[in-house]
């Protein structure tokens, strides 16, 4: 690893003014993926402002009726609470799909945002990576890509956003609270925190320099009956998703109400299905409804050369989980 | 006087050192403490094929508690192959950075030495290699057409093989499998690293070295830096695994003791995960084509293995895929075959069952193949086929339950209620439920094994010291190598100490291959009944029910040491000496998302005289659990523009997890073998993992009616629209 300064924020001013503002200062939340990128010398900070101890640690109702997550509560905790389990159990369910139980009590919400992808050429600092080495091409383009994007990638990269988490805050249309570096706070809508690659792959999310997350607010959910998160993966635990679905239906009078729908593992970011939630709204679920529904969701997939399947695996994961969201009840 | 012991072999006692490594008290090769020591970290190549054309040292050279840099300009000048492309021996030689060539990427290409492990690995990233860079080959399918027939194959099997007229048995057949199947690259992972610490005192080596071969690594060692055996000192007490990766003392080893030489202080290595993928061995991708055909009976008229892989271009490694189908069936018309063409890749070598693990899965998928052809019952058609005389090299079997042992799995997993030839007959909500198995043979050598043994008196009580170079790579060595002591010198296994893993210590052929148990026990053995036969001759004894005890009571003696040496008999060279088996699995697959789970499994192996049920059921779980992997999930993959490996950490080659593994049921059949050696021990190590494909892509097939020949089975490939099989 190479040398890097250290420093413990006690306070969210001491965190936010110590951020030098460029890509040599990184924040540490729980360091499951920050610090393994350092001993692959992928990432290469030169100051690391820890910022865990800082005081969002907790999960509280907001006043309109959502749920505050605060940036620094562990992955495993917030999974586990009770208000999470009892009102967004589809949360609860992407999250327990994501790691290792050891790996989610280290990691941090705010943290879990800011995972870096999986991509193999990402990893591997001989290989051209336009999102770790801007200009130095792409690998995985004409090279191995199985596991990449089938939707909102560039020419510059394919590469996926590996959470489960987020692909449940997508679905969910959650909020995330940021600090700013001049103390001010501003709040952003889930879709418009994690960017698609464009020219600028290197730039995961829409971030400015310094800013510090501080919680994640989830807005009033109905979704909590009828609910399913599906990871399909290589083996039963501890691996990211070939592709994964978030889904939840508000059901009333055997009507679809309201839906929510998400799809991990298949873009630059968590993939939100607006257009297969708008189709959803006002019909009966059933096998025939959920079918168009991933037809919908699939309509604009551009698959790469080695991963077809995902398209297919996406349509059948998507009516798989709307199934057995429509089961629950 | 006899006494029960209740700790001689066939006890499932616990592990002797559990206890020590559940503590950490074991100590593994790095964690020796050595005074002055210093830390490398090993150098790789970024490119697949070319030359270093400069290499700048420079800065990592600045960096504080750096010592020195080492590459092909600066280093030791060793024995090298030459021109000649060796086939890997683990007693060869092992040079490295002799020359600026690179071969394949990820090969050792220097190392930085500095006071520190963390100097070291920083430093290491701040020497700059600049290469002329050739295009790599790298591509299978492309240069499978420049396949050749190499002299032997691994461990000196034969090439090629073939009797009767297989044309003709394919022509009189009544039904026909004519098939190709690919097993892909992969990589046995030891929990523990590769590591060496190596310190030299003058030209005396001492080598703290992860290994399963301490004799081997000797003769490396001694072959590499051109000095006497005598003057090398192998010491490896305790080994994390090893799968084949550990029977030669790599180029990392080398590394480390030149660097040692070089610096002139003790250096340790510890060769990292990443590296882990280039530099000790893997399995190599095997196509293999497989013609068989039957009567309506049922009777094979033909086999016909034919096998293409790849190797270096370093070296020629291939694993003999077409083992099993020589000898597990009676057929009147055979033909095996193997071929290999040269990539620029790192070396194949051996890992766990080379040649029956991926040659399993393909025997035995064509059998299941054929059965479904002839509308027959997968069990009927090999217990239809058994044979009692190895056709390959005209022997009789020393021992052979293979029908006893499919018998009693078929029993046990209740098959004949279970299994529909239909597929797809049996749905769960949205699982297909399906149902396969598998027959399994493995090889059970044997080999010249010694061992001493110091035996300490005080009273009525007698203790023991038994002392060999075996090794224990997490098979339970220790354990088993006490109870045969315990057994042959009539005391518990609480007053014996085992030491192992020294080359100061008697020879034995150390762990892999399946044949460590039976040989080193075997010496244990020895070295126990000559203390027996001396002490009769010294007190002229002829009672024999006197023991060991009694006897040096009645010499007067309170401490006595002998040595025995144990080693094949002429009747186990007139026979075929092998270990057979039985799997039956259970599957689910979700419809939806073609996932795979494995719900139960039913092994059942009958491999000669277990001397520790616990330890024998541990080491058949790891077995089904890498079988598990090779059938579901394991898969490394190639780069094509680069060459490299771009499976490269544990999160991107996805061996099983707990979940992955369903409820599982092990078998032993008892089985009396004195001609595979005097305490009728066979090995059991790769029989674990042999044929475990083959019975999970069986029930996959039976489940989905769909035939995945690539492996692994991952969901991408049973989602794919393609023509379901009906019976």
């Amino acid at each position: 690893m190479r040398p890097f300064k250290y420093t413990s924020a006690e306070t969210v001013i001491a965190a936010v003014e110590s951020h030098t503002q460029d890509q040599k200062t990184h924040y540490l939340g729980g360091g499951t993926n920050l610090i393994d990128l350092m001993k692959e010398d992928v990432e290469r900070p030169e100051n690391l402002i820890e910022v865990a101890d800082l005081p969002f640690k907790s999960i509280e109702p907001t006043a309109s009726g959502g749920l505050s997550l605060g940036a620094m509560v562990s992955n495993t905790e917030t999974a586990n609470h009770p208000e999470v389990r009892e009102n967004y159990p589809l949360l609860s369910m992407a999250m327990l799909s994501a790691a290792t139980e050891q790996i989610r009590n280290m990691a941090t919400n705010g943290g879990n945002l800011l995972q870096r992808t999986r991509c193999s050429y990402f990893y591997e600092t001989s290989m051209p990576c336009n999102k770790r080495d801007p200009g130095s091409g792409c690998g995985a383009i004409e090279g191995v890509n199985r596991l990449h994007a089938i939707f909102g990638w560039s020419d510059k990269c394919v590469a996926t956003h590996p959470s489960d988490m987020c692909v449940g805050l997508a679905a969910l249309d959650a909020t995330v609270n940021v600090q700013k570096i001049d103390g001010s706070t501003r709040t952003i809508p889930f879709n418009d925190f994690h960017r698609l690659p464009g020219d600028q792959p290197e730039k995961d999310t829409n971030l400015e320099p310094g800013e510090l997350i501080t919680s994640i607010e989830l807005p009033k959910s109905n979704f909590s009956k009828n609910y399913y998160y599906l990871k399909v993966r290589e083996r039963s635990s501890y691996a990211f998703a070939l592709v994964s679905v978030a889904a939840g239906l508000d059901i009333q009078n055997n009507t679809i109400n309201d839906s929510c729908l998400a799809l991990g593992s298949v873009a630059h970011k968590p993939w939100k299905l607006t257009k297969a939630e708008n189709y959803l709204a006002g019909k009966e679920p059933s096998k025939e409804v959920f079918e168009e529904a991933a037809r919908i969701a699939l309509e604009d997939a551009k698959p790469l050369d080695q991963n077809e399947y995902k398209v297919e695996l996406s349509q059948r994961a998507i009516v798989r989980a709307l199934l057995q969201a429509n089961d629950r009840a | 006087m006899k006494t029960d012991i209740k700790t001689g072999t066939g006890n499932p006692i616990d592990r002797i050192d559990g206890k020590l490594k559940v503590m950490g008290k074991a100590k593994y090769a790095s964690e020796f403490p050595v005074e002055n020591l210093v830390f490398a970290q090993g150098l790789t190549s970024t490119i697949a094929a070319g030359r270093i054309t400069a290499v700048d040292t420079s800065e990592a050279e600045k960096q504080p508690g750096v010592i020195k840099v080492i590459t092909h300009k600066n280093a030791m000048k060793l024995k090298t192959f030459g021109d000649k492309l060796p086939q890997p021996r683990p007693d060869d030689i092992s040079p490295v950075l002799q020359t600026p060539e690179i071969h394949y990427y990820g090969e050792f290409i220097g190392a930085v030495i500095a006071e520190t492990f963390e100097q070291a690995s920083y430093a290491a990233r701040l020497v700059k290699f600049t290469y002329e860079e050739d295009n790599p080959k790298v591509d299978f399918k492309k240069h499978e057409k420049d396949a050749y027939a190499p002299e032997s194959i691994n461990g000196g099997s034969k090439t090629d093989t073939s009797w009767g007229n297989v044309d003709e048995g394919m022509a009189n057949a009544a039904a026909t499998v004519d098939v190709v199947y690919n097993t892909p690259i992969e990589h046995h992972h030891p929990m523990e690293l590769h590591a060496i610490i190596a310190t030299w005192d003058g030209d005396k080596v001492t080598a703290y070295l992860s290994s399963q071969m301490v004799e081997n690594s000797v003769k490396t060692i001694s072959k590499t830096f051109e000095i006497p055996k005598e003057n090398v000192r192998v010491i490896t007490p305790y080994v994390g695994g090893g799968f084949g990766s550990k029977l030669q003392a790599r180029e990392h080893a080398t590394l480390g003791i030149m660097a040692s030489k070089i610096v002139g202080r003790p250096v340790q290595i510890t060769v990292t995960r990443q590296q882990m993928f280039t530099t000790v061995g893997y399995r190599q991708h095997n196509k293999q084509h497989m013609r068989l055909g039957a009567d309506q009976e049922g009777n094979l008229t033909a086999l016909v293995h034919e096998t293409v892989s790849e190797t270096s271009v370093t070296e020629e490694f291939q694993e003999q895929c077409g083992a099993m189908s020589r000898m597990l069936y009676k057929t009147p018309n055979s033909l095996v075959t193997h071929r290999l063409m040269q990539l620029n890749l790192p070396s194949p070598r051996w890992m766990r069952a080379p040649g029956e693990a991926p040659g399993s899965f393909a025997l035995e998928s064509a059998m299941d193949e054929l059965a479904f052809a002839l509308k027959m019952d997968p069990v009927k058609l090999r217990i239809k086929n058994d044979t009692q005389h190895d056709l390959s090299v005209d022997k009789p079997f020393s021992s052979r339950q293979f029908v006893e042992c499919i018998k009693m799995g078929a029993e046990k997993f209740d098959w004949k209620n279970k299994w529909n030839p239909e597929p797809r007959s049996n749905k769960e909500g949205n699982w297909l439920i399906g149902y396969g198995m598998s027959g399994s043979s493995r090889k059970a050598p044997y080999s010249e094994s010694s061992a001493q043994i110091l035996l300490n008196r005080e009273g009525d009580t007698l203790k023991a010291t038994v002392e060999l170079d075996a090794t224990d790579i997490g098979t339970g060595s220790y354990t088993i190598i006490a109870q045969t002591a315990s057994e042959y010198l009539e005391i518990p296994v609480a007053q014996i100490t085992v030491n192992l893993g020294d080359s100061n210590f008697p020879v034995t052929p150390g762990s892999g291959g399946s044949w460590g148990a039976a040989s080193y026990c075997n010496g244990v053995r020895a070295a126990c009944e000559a203390a027996k036969k001396e002490l009769k001759q010294k007190t002229n004894s002829t009672n024999d029910e006197s023991s060991v005890v009694d006897l040096m009571k009645a010499a007067q003696v309170t401490e006595y040491k002998a040595k025995g040496t144990a080693k094949p008999s002429e009747e186990f060279e007139n026979h075929s000496v092998y270990s057979f088996g039985a799997n039956f699995a259970e599957v689910w697959v979700d419809e939806f998302s073609g996932m795979v789970r494995l719900k139960h499994f039913v092994n059942v192996g009958s491999a000669g005289k277990i001397l520790n049920p616990k330890t024998a059921y541990s080491q058949i779980i790891g077995g089904i659990t890498w079988g598990l992997g090779q059938a579901l999930t394991e898969h490394t993959t190639i780069e094509p523009n680069h060459g490299n490996f771009i499976t490269r950490t544990l999160a991107d080659y996805h061996v099983p997890v707990n979940l992955d593994l369903g409820k599982t049921d092990v078998i032993f059949l008892p089985e009396d073998d004195k001609i595979a050696n005097a305490m009728g021990v066979k090995g059991i190590g790769e029989l674990g993992i042999t044929s475990i494909a083959a019975a999970i892509g069986n029930a996959v097939f039976n489940a989905t009616g769909k035939r995945v020949r690539d492996l692994p089975i991952t969901p991408d490939k049973l989602i794919k629209k393609e023509a379901v099989q009906s019976a």
